[in-house]
């Protein structure tokens, strides 16, 4: 039986439980499937940790459901970047660190073996002139310190301090406190806000996703592959049957929903020719592989392309080019600019025609027509007409409407609309 | 490049703290920071490690702990802190904050790093097309001059135009600017006092700012705002049911995680969750619930329950008309 820590040698196990407390935030000990107890108990109490604050308890008879409360509206940073300060280090790592950085703070560039001596002859601290040299590569490696060689010997100094870049560049700080909030990534934005010493008191994010940062480690090797134009391999687990599957392809943009609270990776399938995608939720693991020779070419082939796909869908159930897509929509001229004005902003360059007194068309041209049934279906209350040359969406408007009619206005409403 | 790594580490962190800033500490003081920049059980753990000399940096002298490191002590940046900052310096917004050559500088100092991501990494597809127009030499003047506004606690005098085109000036107490993702724009939350016992949070386009000017007047402290639009939210949430087919429940539990909500499951598949919203974010709410269609129901409160019935009975009607 393991000790509880606090903090964690690797991430990928955690993710999964903060993310199954965060977004779905119901599950009990008995609802988690694929651990033991004891992990769940561990992983429960750690969570507890890292995130008290947000933590809420609910006790349903003798179990406790515990689950996080979040308003992102409300918050100057998101909470969830805690976790990635969790990790674990030696009683070495945190004395090197410190040590090591002030000791060449204030001295001049070293080699391995004068930071191990002046360590020592400053701090009164030992340690094994090897240990050291690691460190000082490790930290070269990460950017900390630089590293240079001077004849036969290899010299150490630190980079310089951020905070004379912000001295330099006040408006960098405030451009710091929005970016950690909004952009890719923005756990990075975090550490600085951390490594400069100030903190958000000038902004507020809506329609962020806090989520989407437990997937930055897969992003960030994503990105990588990408930037170096290579082919991946993807393990990939199934967010409805949690079945893995493996994948070969080549990662060319993230499309990132503002509205669902999804990212995807767009890949394409050089054997079979075609984009595919893969939620980043779903991503486990990132393989990077040789560099895809034609990567400029698809790139170019997706940026055409994506202009007429509605979300992440590149093809359609019968495998036609393009579908057609016409709305027809009851909308007051005088009182109700504002339904046009969403269609013009949501639409897509999708074409608005006025076609009658307080009727108008919207007309697109989609890889995959179903894609746009969720959008549709917030007009609900002012459609006239669906048509399209995918008969199914018309189908399914159809039969989704009146199932929500019979769910709210017959006499025994249940849960859901029977298929 | 690492993300996962023990450098951002928050032990690390309050250690670098306590080196720059406190350099005298005492024990009480250095728990209460522990407690209040680490993790829950840090204390456990950390604070024998900083006070027993155990990792040496601290010696105590007359009841205090002092640092025995320089007070220069910093931590310099990592690749992938560079990395990142050069991909922020790609972004439209960034000229908001710094100018062309600001920029160009800031570039120059990281030569030899490249951007972490390039804004044609990513696409949002769902993103709405009437973006704020960051290029606006206007546009920048007033955000700039909110945020020094909000920093200094100072009214401004606004010239507004309203979404029927009316002109109206008013003074506010700018208190924080709001960034949409979705909408690609910003909003400033402003109230009209700070003195006000129940005082309103305003919500003000950006772009629909004609002009802004910061006035004489100051407020010794900037309201709660938090706890003014915690008091905006109905009493009631609204309560919908999810029967987990389709994967819906998944579906619908990520897309309003950016609402306060709580989920329990009440039977076999079905789960009842309840949001907290207020009157402002009641129409978006109701379009994202109409966008599941029937694959989760409404249940209450009862005034979400009936616009979401309005609508769906004039479509009936609507349907009926034309067949």
């Amino acid at each position: 039986m393991s000790e509880f820590k606090e903090l964690i040698k690797s991430f990928s196990k955690s993710r999964e439980y903060v993310r199954d407390f965060f977004v779905y935030g119901f599950k009990t000990r008995d609802e988690f499937g694929g651990w033991s107890g004891r992990t769940y108990d561990n992983e429960r109490r750690r969570l507890e940790s890292w995130l008290s604050g947000y933590v809420r308890a609910e006790y349903k008879g003798k179990e406790k459901n515990i689950y996080l409360s979040i308003d992102s509206n409300l918050l100057d940073t998101n909470p969830l970047y805690r976790v990635w300060k969790a990790k674990s280090f030696t009683d070495n790592d945190v004395m090197l660190h410190f040590y090591i950085l002030d000791y060449l703070e204030n001295s001049k560039a070293q080699t391995a073996d004068g930071v191990t001596d002046g360590i020592l002859a400053r701090y009164n601290v030992m340690f094994d002139a090897q240990t050291v040299r690691r460190k000082c590569n490790q930290y070269a490696q990460e950017g900390i310190l630089l590293k240079e060689k001077r004849g036969k010997e290899v010299l150490y100094r630190p980079g310089t301090p951020f905070r004379k870049l912000l001295s330099a560049y006040p408006g960098l700080a405030d451009a710091i406190k929005l970016y950690q909030l909004i952009s890719p990534l923005g756990i990075v934005g975090n550490t600085l806000m951390e490594n400069g010493s100030f903190a958000n008191d000038l902004f507020r994010v809506k329609h962020s996703f806090f989520v989407f940062t437990l997937e930055d480690e897969i992003l960030l090797a994503l990105l990588l592959a990408m930037h170096e134009k290579r082919a991946v391999h993807l393990s990939i687990k199934s967010t409805r049957t949690d079945i893995f599957k493996e994948t070969e392809g080549v990662p060319l943009k993230i499309f990132v929903s503002a509205r669902t609270g999804r990212r995807f990776l767009i890949l394409y399938l050089p054997d079979k020719r075609r984009f595919s995608s893969a939620r980043l939720d779903a991503i486990k693991k990132v393989t990077k592989l040789d560099i895809y020779p034609a990567y400029p070419e698809i790139k170019e082939k997706l940026e055409k392309n994506k202009k007429s796909a509605w979300g992440v869908s590149f093809q359609n159930e019968s495998r036609t080019h393009l579908e057609h897509v016409k709305l027809t929509l009851h909308i007051k001229e005088d009182s109700e600019g504002f339904i046009l004005k969403r269609l013009e902003r949501e639409g897509k360059d999708g074409i608005i025609r006025k076609t009658a007194p307080d009727t108008f068309t919207y007309e697109a041209e989609v890889f995959d027509a179903n894609e746009m049934l969720p959008w549709i279906r917030t007009f609900m209350g002012r459609i006239l007409a669906v048509e399209s040359d995918c008969p199914k969406l018309k189908q399914l408007f159809q039969r989704d409407f009146s199932a929500m009619y019979r769910m709210y206005f017959s006499e025994y409403p249940g849960a859901g609309a029977k298929e | 490049m690492e993300l996962f790594s023990e450098v951002y580490n928050c032990y690390f962190q309050v250690i670098s703290a306590f080196l720059q800033k406190d350099r005298r500490i005492s024990e009480r003081e250095m728990r209460f920071h522990i407690n209040d920049s680490c993790f829950r059980e840090s204390i456990l753990y950390l604070l024998p490690r900083l006070t027993k000399q155990s990792w040496g940096f601290f010696e105590k002298k007359d009841g205090f702990l002092c640092s025995k490191l320089s007070e220069q002590f910093y931590t310099p940046l990592t690749d992938l802190q560079k990395s990142y900052l050069k991909a922020v310096l790609l972004d439209d917004k960034i000229r908001l904050f710094l100018s062309n050559t600001e920029i160009a500088d800031i570039n120059a100092v990281f030569s030899n790093i490249r951007p972490l991501y390039t804004p044609e990494d990513f696409y949002y597809y769902d993103r709405f097309a009437d973006r704020d127009d960051y290029g606006n030499p206007d546009y920048r003047k007033h955000f700039q001059t909110l945020m020094a506004a909000i920093l200094d606690r100072t009214y401004v005098d606004i010239l507004y135009e309203s979404r029927f085109g009316h002109r109206v000036r008013h003074i506010y107490l700018p208190c924080r600017l709001e960034y949409s993702i979705k909408n690609d724009c910003f909003r400033l939350l402003a109230v009209e006092s700070h003195r006000q016992r129940n005082p309103r949070v305003e919500i003000l386009n950006l772009s629909r700012i004609q002009a802004v000017t910061l006035t004489s007047k100051t407020a010794g402290k900037l309201p709660d705002i938090n706890r003014i639009l915690s008091r905006s939210y109905h009493r009631e949430p609204a309560r919908i049911l999810i029967k987990d087919r389709r994967n819906a429940l998944e579906r619908a539990m990520l897309q309003f995680a950016n609402y306060e909500k709580s989920t329990r499951r009440i039977d076999a598949d079905t789960y009842e969750c309840l949001i907290y919203y207020n009157k402002k974010m009641e129409t978006e709410l109701l379009i994202e619930v109409l966008s599941f269609g029937p694959m989760i129901q409404v249940v209450g409160n009862k005034d979400f329950l009936r616009l979401l019935k309005e609508r769906l009975a004039r479509q009936k009607a609507m349907l009926e008309e034309i067949s």
